[in-house]
């Protein structure tokens, strides 16, 4: 009898996964399909690329258009800036955020939540009305075209806070005790405690912040001049024209572009952990 | 002790002296052009280099015209523009009455002023005197599918030369090839849209028709004349009652062979569409009605450093003078600027063996540009939307067009009053 | 006695150490936004109050002109209304279809490490191909979405040529493009819940829907709320999405409030207007969204009491 209800059970879930897989796998299709074309027409040659008899594959493969994006500017090195920038952004950001974060989230003091949410309401106010004044700025402090320009002003900002404070937010505070008797100053609590628990959360900014720092394309266009200082997005704004783009060779720098974030993406996917243990909660 | 002191001053101011005898001047070039079109740009610019060097160009691509003038807008409100810059044509009158750029007037000499079209001096004057110095030119062609005027029974040779013939071989050319009641092939197409310019491709029909965008002094808005409405409603009638013109224009749809004709600039030969085309391309004048008019589009090079005039000036009169104007012009399918050119051996051979070329040059003689007052911009905008409510919307054009007008009358006051402070 | 005082007064005694601490953790964060920030921020505000017309450095001085001509533009609450249609949709849109890819992918499925890759994708795809890929499948007469559309017997609209659907195009490519990132941020808070709790409530003998109503949902509160917060000031400030695919149109009928701003600003040169358009936006949005994190975050979420 026992056997007979586990077995309908089991039908009845394995029916359950493949429905699962089947809205996954049609849904992926929905969502993969502009990057597939993108990558597919990468590949093609210029009067292939758009006819509406919805040929998907490329006649002919050309791997010659990724060559021709190396030819055609500077990527090798545009590619390192974007690297460097992002990278420190992403750093930094992590950083100065996880300091901040914990201070208005688990210390208390006068002004701590408007102080917050005057930080929070930064993010608020449209680029398009910042980016005269910042230039103003950064032109009278010496800074355009050069890395700090790119770097600098983004060390810290009001989402990396806002994103772990959240997250801070729920560690029991019986842990904190527990630490705080052994002995334990904030930074040990914040860098031993906090972080640990919340790793998958650091991963998920860190991977969010590379990309946004990667993708940036206003504010690197404006605060530089010189090529060698320029970023990928710029770069590939180079093969668009009124007239007349090149979009095989477009496409291919595109997919070159990001590459790097999928990749930063899986890896960090694979190190998500699931759930946490409250080995402390237990005593 | 003193005369130690002198002998380092004097050496010193002798060899500051022989530095600067040998100085090259660095010239801060912005443009637009990227993609092929910058390649072309960029090796010119380059070859420049090599020829004066004396004067070096640090050119830089500054992105689309959309995000390239922001970063042109920021860094003039910061103070600090690049030294001279390739521009559109309705950014003349906004940067001279700013009091921006430098006037050029008085540093173009007689013998370029004479060969360079009459064209292109109006778009580069702002209140009679010239501030700019053009570069690059196109107006609107008729391109059309050889191939699919065969199919149609009509001789691929001789492409319509008026609105009626306009009409007469779009319906020919529109066809339901599957039965199913839509129509698969187009017989004509243009942009409908505000933000893809159709006040672009309106402006030939207005004038053609007798219509006028402006008064004699700039004062008032007129496109809602007769003439106005009728050629908005000729355009209307194309998608609605004739309907060889989809209101939605294929994005490809000229190219991948599913619309037989489109109204375009000439610049998109060469580059654009030349190489993308499967089928035998033919390129036409634009028919007529009461006039026979195309419109222009220009860039031009503005000057913002005073300092490097000199430098800047040898800069784009090179760019600019017949060699360079041919070779440019040739590999892109701009229109040239210098009568020289056009008559030269090289562009006439070109034109030989290219006959897809001749209709832009064969226009130059009844091509008009654009209004050049600082308003237009804004106004230009108006107007769009009210082409495109008519086209996309179907709303009456009489009562579209009139609404436009008030709302441009007003944009012509408020500019009057910018413009005093 | 006088602590019992100044508490009933709602004063609070703040430990000296935690204070200095405080100010320390906040010393790099307030440098950077100091610097960096606070004077574009000031200066908008400032801009706002004056006419500017970018070309000339001369800046009349107008008080509350700007603002008081917003609220007599129609273009202005035309953008207003196309900003609020646009938000609701894509933040309802977006926040139910990120959450419900998060559980579908949260455990218990092989490959989830590849579906969740492949979700995330529209994330990093550049907005210039999302734009031209999406174009092409809305084309009234030979894309896909008609195409499709027609085998169910349906004429389809003419999408983004119509003012109707053009709207209903772009919140759909909003939600393609950007659920694969809330779905990230859904992911982390899901894997913070305990498994503790699950395994006393299937001693309870709780079904799956149970679990998900009774405990999932009610624990993700502060995700949902700290999404959902992103979400308005994102979906209120978008910008290039729209300006790529439709630039406000067809007839401004997706001119979103920031689209208006730039085109004031960069286009006609009337920067101190789009200052105060801008300024008008940020105060919208702070009011919103103090009051979502209140409201959906729970009590706890809009002080950040510790338990």
């Amino acid at each position: 009898m026992a056997s007979n209800i586990d077995r309908g059970r089991y039908i009845r879930s394995a029916g359950l996964v493949g429905v699962k897989y089947l809205v996954l796998l049609s849904g992926a299709a929905a969502v993969a399909f502009p990057f597939l074309w993108m990558l597919l027409t990468s590949f093609k040659g210029p009067s292939e690329i758009f006819t509406y008899s919805f040929k998907l594959l490329p006649s002919k493969w050309r791997f010659s258009n990724y060559l021709e994006v190396f030819e055609f500017i500077p990527f090798g090195r545009m590619f390192l800036n974007s690297i460097i920038v992002s990278v420190v952004i992403t750093v930094s950001q992590m950083f100065t955020g996880a300091l901040a974060a914990y201070a208005f989230a688990r210390l208390r003091f006068p002004g701590r939540d408007v102080l917050f949410y005057a930080y929070l309401a930064t993010m608020m106010l449209p680029e398009q009305v910042r980016i005269i004044p910042s230039f103003l700025l950064l032109k009278w402090m010496h800074l355009i075209d050069t890395h700090w320009a790119l770097t600098l002003p983004w060390l810290a900002g009001p989402f990396s806070v806002f994103f772990l404070r959240q997250s801070f937010l729920d560690v029991p505070q019986s842990l904190l005790d527990a630490a705080r008797i052994d002995g334990a100053g904030h930074l040990r609590i914040l860098f031993q405690v906090i972080v640990p628990l919340t790793r998958n959360t650091f991963l998920t900014l860190g991977v969010f912040t590379f990309m946004w720092s990667w993708n940036m394309f206003l504010w690197p266009l404006v605060m530089t001049q010189s090529l060698a200082m320029r970023t990928l997005p710029v770069g590939l704004a180079m093969f668009k024209s009124q007239m007349g783009t090149n979009w095989a060779v477009m496409m291919a720098a595109s997919v070159l572009a990001v590459a790097p974030i999928i990749l930063a993406f899986f890896l960090a996917q694979r190190r998500f952990i699931e759930g946490i243990t409250l080995t402390g909660l237990k005593s | 002790m003193i005369r130690i002191r002198g002998v380092i001053l004097t050496s010193l101011t002798l060899v500051m002296g022989v530095l600067a005898v040998g100085q090259t001047v660095t010239v801060d070039y912005w443009h637009f052009y990227g993609g092929e079109f910058g390649r072309l740009h960029e090796a010119l610019i380059t070859k420049f280099n090599e020829t004066h060097p004396d004067i070096q160009v640090k050119s830089q691509y500054i992105g689309s015209p959309w995000t390239g003038r922001d970063k042109l807008l920021t860094a003039i409100a910061a103070g600090s523009p690049p030294d001279v810059t390739l521009v559109d044509d309705y950014w003349i009158p906004q940067l001279a009455a700013t009091g921006n750029i430098i006037k050029l007037e008085d540093y173009i000499d007689a013998a370029t002023r004479a060969d360079i079209f009459p064209l292109f001096w109006e778009s580069a004057s702002y209140e009679g005197e010239i501030w700019a110095m053009p570069y690059a030119a196109s107006n609107l062609v008729l391109y059309y599918n050889k191939d699919l005027f065969a199919q149609a029974g009509l001789d691929p040779d001789v492409p319509p030369r008026t609105w009626e013939d306009l009409v007469e071989y779009a319906m020919k050319l529109t066809k339901d090839l599957d039965g199913d009641g839509q129509i698969d092939q187009w017989g004509l197409m243009m942009p409908t849209q505000a933000m893809k310019g159709v006040i672009y491709y309106y402006i030939p029909f207005l004038w053609q028709n007798g219509g006028e965008l402006f008064n004699e002094d700039y004062t008032e808005c007129v496109v809602d004349s007769t003439a106005g409405v009728e050629a908005l409603q000729f355009l209307q009638d194309l998608i609605y009652k004739y309907k060889v013109m989809p209101a939605t224009p294929p994005q490809y749809g000229f190219r991948s062979g599913v619309v037989a004709m489109t109204i375009a600039s000439c610049a998109r030969l060469n580059i654009m569409y030349k190489p993308a085309v499967e089928f035998e391309l033919g390129v036409a004048p634009l028919p007529m009605n009461k006039r026979r008019v195309t419109v222009s589009g220009g860039k031009l090079f503005v000057a913002f450093n005073e300092k490097k005039l000199d430098a800047i000036l040898e800069f784009i009169n090179w760019m600019t003078n017949k060699e360079t104007n041919t070779s440019w012009s040739i590999s892109t399918g701009y229109i040239p600027l210098r009568r020289s050119v056009v008559q030269s051996r090289e562009f006439q051979d070109y034109l030989f063996e290219n006959p897809g070329a001749v209709a832009s040059v064969e226009q130059i003689i009844y091509t008009r540009p654009r209004p050049n007052i600082a308003a237009y911009g804004d106004i230009s905008r108006v107007i769009g939307m009210a082409i495109e409510a008519a086209l996309v919307g179907n709303q009456d054009p009489a009562t579209v067009l009139s609404s436009a007008v008030s709302e441009a009358n007003q944009v012509l006051r408020e500019w009057e009053e910018r413009l005093k402070q | 006695m006088k602590s019992a005082v100044l508490k009933s007064l709602g004063c609070r005694r703040y430990k000296s150490e935690d204070t200095r601490v405080a100010y320390a953790f906040l010393f790099p964060s307030a440098v950077v936004f100091l610097v960096f920030t606070a004077f574009p921020f000031f200066y908008s505000l400032y801009l706002s109050f004056h006419k500017w017309n970018i070309l000339t450095p001369v800046k009349p001085f107008v008080g509350l002109g700007n603002y008081a001509s917003l609220f007599r533009d129609p273009d202005f609450w035309n953008a207003v209304k196309n900003t609020l249609i646009y938000s609701a949709g894509a933040i309802l849109g977006t926040t139910l279809t990120s959450l419900a890819l998060a559980l579908l992918l949260w455990k218990g499925l092989r490959a989830r490490n590849f579906f969740r890759t492949v979700y995330f994708l529209p994330v990093v795809t550049s907005l210039v191909v999302v734009a031209i890929v999406w174009s092409w499948i809305f084309d009234p007469q030979f894309g896909l979405a008609n195409k499709l559309l027609k085998l169910i017997g349906i004429n389809g609209p003419a999408w983004l040529y119509s003012p109707h659907w053009a709207m209903f195009a772009l919140v759909f490519t909003s939600i393609w493009k950007h659920s694969g990132y809330y779905m990230v941020i859904f992911l982390a808070g899901l894997y913070g819940i305990p498994e503790v709790f699950y395994e006393c409530a299937e001693v309870d003998g709780a079904n799956g829907f149970q679990k998900l109503w009774h405990i999932t949902l009610p624990l993700l509160r502060r995700v949902t709320a700290l999404v959902m917060v992103m979400l308005t000031i994102n979906s209120f400030k978008v910008f290039t999405l729209v300006y790529v695919m439709t630039g406000g149109g067809p007839m401004k009928s997706t001119e979103t409030i920031v689209n208006y701003l730039y085109r004031q600003g960069f286009e006609s040169f009337r920067m101190g207007y789009a200052s105060a358009i801008a300024w008008v936006l940020f105060m919208v949005i702070l009011l919103i969204s103090l009051f979502q994190m209140r409201f959906i975050g729970g009590r706890r979420s809009a002080i950040g009491q510790q338990y």
